[in-house]
């Protein structure tokens, strides 16, 4: 099932009359599964905050379509089952800690008892157990992002949406935070998550997308993000025994006589070489997929984006 | 909405506000009791028991206009003091937090007003009724027309209050919202001096203007003075600028829902 659901969304932010509008959002089609943590990244300014703040009606949408729970987002049932974690989050600081928990939980139409219950354990939950019955006001920013993790998730969200959850958050506390991410999917509910940090969402998320200028530039799992599907290293006592690579197939990137790279044009064709490998009697010790880094994917899907938009 | 009225309560002790208003209410009671040295001259002149028209037929007015300067005072305080509570709820990075749950625009901006407006009332009641006990306990007069100024007071409150929240709304600025109360205010002042502005100018369309936006503008000062007339048992000859001013006021809420719907945060 799709939780989420976006269809040719775009959103158009009008600003002043002499600097234009502002493509946030430009035709975005994305579905979200239930169960999964689905990262999304993107450069600053990719439309990242924008997508979240349309999903729930803060920002509202300039043309296309998008289902929260089945529902649009103009309606405030939509949000029933959602809790959201806000970027450069302001919470009302006049109220403490707990404060905070028990006007959220208001908010969500939650009884009192249901409330008690869980501010408790949702304290613990973030590790500010201490710093219930402080004000807000007083808090850091590690300790803010910690109270705000707590607000999204008074309501036993199905769907929680994350906005740079670890924005400010020592290294201890990102760990604390990722494992937080982790038992919540194993409850079966859904994470969006936004995030400029690509090794926590290569870590964490079963499924990115990546956003440049308003527009998704690929979208999949991490895994398919970070392997380079045509380009093999093959690692084979080869010697001396050099064959050809017939052109319309691929080309070999490097070689050496225990081993090569090579880069094909469609993937079956591995097992040319390996009957290649195999009839000149070649011991084949491992074929393997080459693999980059998220990040590395990130920044060629990035510039190559600037590239066709120049 | 429980939840967003007591959440203005404590927004409003933790803006100190309700410390200002009880300072008010404490210097009004003192005049009270400072008053009670007159209080054996106007019971040599009626012979014992006491009302407010008795009172008023020794002093005049003033001791009612005093209280009425202080009840405007609290409402003063009380529309400077609550004129940033909306722009603050849709700061940067806290509308997000508000918006983001169940609850639809219009119900979340009704809650918050309706939440101010009846702390607004409790924190009258609290300050009319210490006034209201002082002045029996130290004149002996319990007279619940002195009521009425406070009463007044809320509906004068609302009509406020109701501009503020929409500049804070429209422009999502504190300080706007503070200064539309001023323009208005200075709007008022100006059009209660129509008839000498209609005679200087002397022009069809200058009076037309004039008389349209003196219907249009609330007049608060108008109201103010009509408890006056209520407290001291005197006439009201006409109630236009306490319904054309409240029918302002429920149209501008009006407006600011409509408005607010359509913004992007
Ligand atoms: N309220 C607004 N009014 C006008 N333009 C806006 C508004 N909010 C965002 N934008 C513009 O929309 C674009 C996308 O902004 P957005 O905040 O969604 O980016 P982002 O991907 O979250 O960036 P970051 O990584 O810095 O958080 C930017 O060009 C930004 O200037
Ligand atoms: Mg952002």
């Amino acid at each position: 099932m799709h939780v989420i659901e976006v269809q040719e969304l775009t959103k158009i932010y009008q600003t002043g009359l002499k600097k234009g509008n502002i493509v946030a959002l430009d035709n975005v089609s994305l579905a979200v599964e239930q169960g999964e943590i689905f990262g999304l990244l993107g450069p600053n300014g990719a439309g990242k905050t924008t997508l979240l703040k349309v999903l729930l009606n803060i920002t509202r949408i300039s043309s296309g379509q998008a289902l929260v729970l089945g529902l649009p987002p103009d309606n405030p049932e939509s949000r029933r089952k959602v809790g959201y974690l806000p970027e450069n989050h302001r919470f009302p600081i006049h109220l403490t800690g707990l404060g905070l928990l028990e006007f959220t939980g208001r908010l969500y139409g939650l009884s009192q008892k249901e409330i008690d219950s869980r501010s408790e354990n949702l304290l613990v939950l973030v590790g500010m157990e201490r710093w219930g019955n402080t004000k807000i006001r007083k808090y850091s920013k590690g300790m803010s992002q910690r109270i705000g993790l707590a607000q999204a998730l008074i309501s036993d969200p199905e769907i929680l949406l994350l906005d740079e959850p670890t924005d400010g958050v020592d290294p201890i506390g990102k760990i604390e935070i990722r494992k937080v991410m982790e038992k919540i999917r194993a409850e079966g509910k859904t994470i969006f998550l936004n995030s400029h940090l690509l090794s926590e969402v290569e870590s964490v998320a079963d499924r990115v997308a990546i956003l440049t200028r308003g527009k998704v530039a690929r979208v999949g799992s991490v895994e398919s993000l970070t392997s380079r599907q045509s380009q093999y290293e093959i690692k084979a006592a080869i010697g001396n025994e050099i064959f050809d690579i017939p052109e319309e197939m691929g080309k070999r990137l490097s070689m050496a006589t225990d081993g090569m790279i090579v880069e094909l044009n469609n993937e079956d064709d591995i097992n040319f070489i390996i009957d290649q490998l195999r009839m000149r009697k070649v011991k084949i010790k491992s074929i393997k997929p080459l693999k980059i880094s998220l990040e590395q994917s990130f920044f060629e899907t990035v510039t190559e984006n600037k590239e066709a938009a120049q | 909405m429980k939840g967003i009225t007591r959440d203005s309560l404590v927004e409003m002790f933790d803006r100190k506000l309700v410390y200002v208003f009880a300072v008010v209410t404490a210097l009004t009671v003192l005049i009270v009791i400072l008053s009670g040295s007159i209080d054996g001259q106007i019971r040599m002149q009626t012979g014992g028991d006491m009302n407010v028209d008795d009172f008023n037929q020794v002093l005049g007015d003033p001791i009612i206009r005093v209280f009425e300067f202080f009840v405007s005072f609290l409402v003063f305080l009380a529309v400077m003091g609550t004129a940033g509570m909306i722009p603050t709820m849709l700061e940067k990075g806290r509308a997000d937090y508000y918006l983001s749950k169940p609850i639809s625009r219009t119900a979340l901006f009704l809650n918050k007003f309706v939440g101010i407006l009846i702390v607004y009332g409790l924190t009258i009641i609290l300050c009319g009724g210490i006034v209201y006990l002082s002045l029996g306990l130290v004149h002996g007069i319990f007279d619940f027309r002195i009521v009425y100024l406070f009463l007044f007071s809320l509906l004068a409150f609302f009509i406020w209050y109701s501009i503020t929240a929409f500049a804070g709304i429209v422009f999502g600025s504190n300080a706007i919202a503070i200064m539309s109360a001023f323009i208005v205010w200075i709007l008022q002042k100006i059009l209660s001096a129509r008839d000498v502005i209609k005679t200087l100018a002397d022009s069809k369309p200058v009076d037309y203007i004039v008389d349209t936006s003196y219907y249009i503008i609330p007049k608060t000062g108008e109201i103010s003075d009509m408890s006056v007339r209520m407290v001291s048992g005197r006439v009201i000859h006409d109630w236009m600028p306490l319904y054309s001013s409240l029918l302002f006021a429920i149209v501008l809420v009006y407006v600011t829902i409509y408005i607010f719907k359509r913004k992007n945060y």
